[in-house]
């Protein structure tokens, strides 16, 4: 099969008995709906379970014919994801929040390079990994909303399908996460200036 | 800690985000449990 098929053939074709298609489809979404999963549960373990249910929920829908193309296929297997996401929070009972004003929230203490000889490209480094348990730090909502953005390029209609809330909803935990992201660069001192 | 940049804060967000999720993939194991499962399904 060396044509390029989009998302809709390969469901018809995988609806048709033909496996290799649905392989491409799993090729092609694997690592966006498995780090979009990772990125809120934060166990990798638990992240391929879910990743595995959300998958088999997928080839059940689609085996049934009620796989509707109202919109892209990632958009339907985010929404899949997000919905066993919110079910595994519910069972362990446990919406973890972060409260970046706690004077115990310290995440950041490695940050303390200021010597100014050291290279731009360690500074770089340092903050991009200061950056990163930022990010790990906002609430799941906001974190969600920013991987969906910025790394699955969804539209905010598409993030407010996906997880079943009002596109100003959605907007407004975009722009919250970015706030609380420069929040705490601010609280430890990453001063992220543009040249 | 002060970085002189041609790149928002946001960017250098996005680029981060592109880091830590590219990384990410799922195990072969899972995969192949997935795709077993594609092939023998009768849940239509």
């Amino acid at each position: 099969m060396s044509e390029i098929l989009n998302d809709k053939e390969l469901v018809l074709r995988y609806q048709n008995g033909d496996v290799a298609s649905f392989e491409m489809l799993v090729d092609r979404y694997q690592n966006k709906v498995f780090s979009y999963i990772a990125m809120l549960v934060k166990d990798k373990q638990l992240a391929d379970d879910i990743f595995q249910d959300t998958f088999l929920k997928i080839i059940r829908t689609i085996k049934a014919g009620a796989y509707k193309e109202e919109g892209k296929f990632i958009q339907f297997a985010m929404r899949i994801a997000h919905n066993l996401i919110i079910d595994y929070f519910r069972k362990a009972k446990r919406l973890p929040m972060v409260d970046p004003t706690k004077e115990d929230y310290d995440m950041l203490d490695n940050a303390k390079f200021t010597d100014p000889s050291i290279e731009e490209q360690m500074i770089t480094e340092q903050i991009h990994d200061d950056i990163r348990k930022m990010i790990e730090y906002l609430p799941e909502e906001q974190r969600e909303v920013l991987v969906m953005r910025m790394y699955d390029d969804m539209s905010f209609k598409e993030i407010a399908e996906a997880t079943n809330v009002s596109i100003n909803t959605a907007l407004g935990r975009m722009r919250y996460a970015l706030i609380n992201l420069r929040k705490m660069a601010k609280q430890k001192n990453v001063a992220l200036t543009v040249a | 800690m002060v970085l002189n940049s041609t790149l928002s804060f946001e960017d250098m967000v996005k680029d981060v985000l592109h880091d830590m999720c590219a990384e990410m993939q799922p195990s072969r194991k899972t995969l192949d449990t997935i795709l077993q499962y594609a092939a023998t399904c009768e849940c239509a």
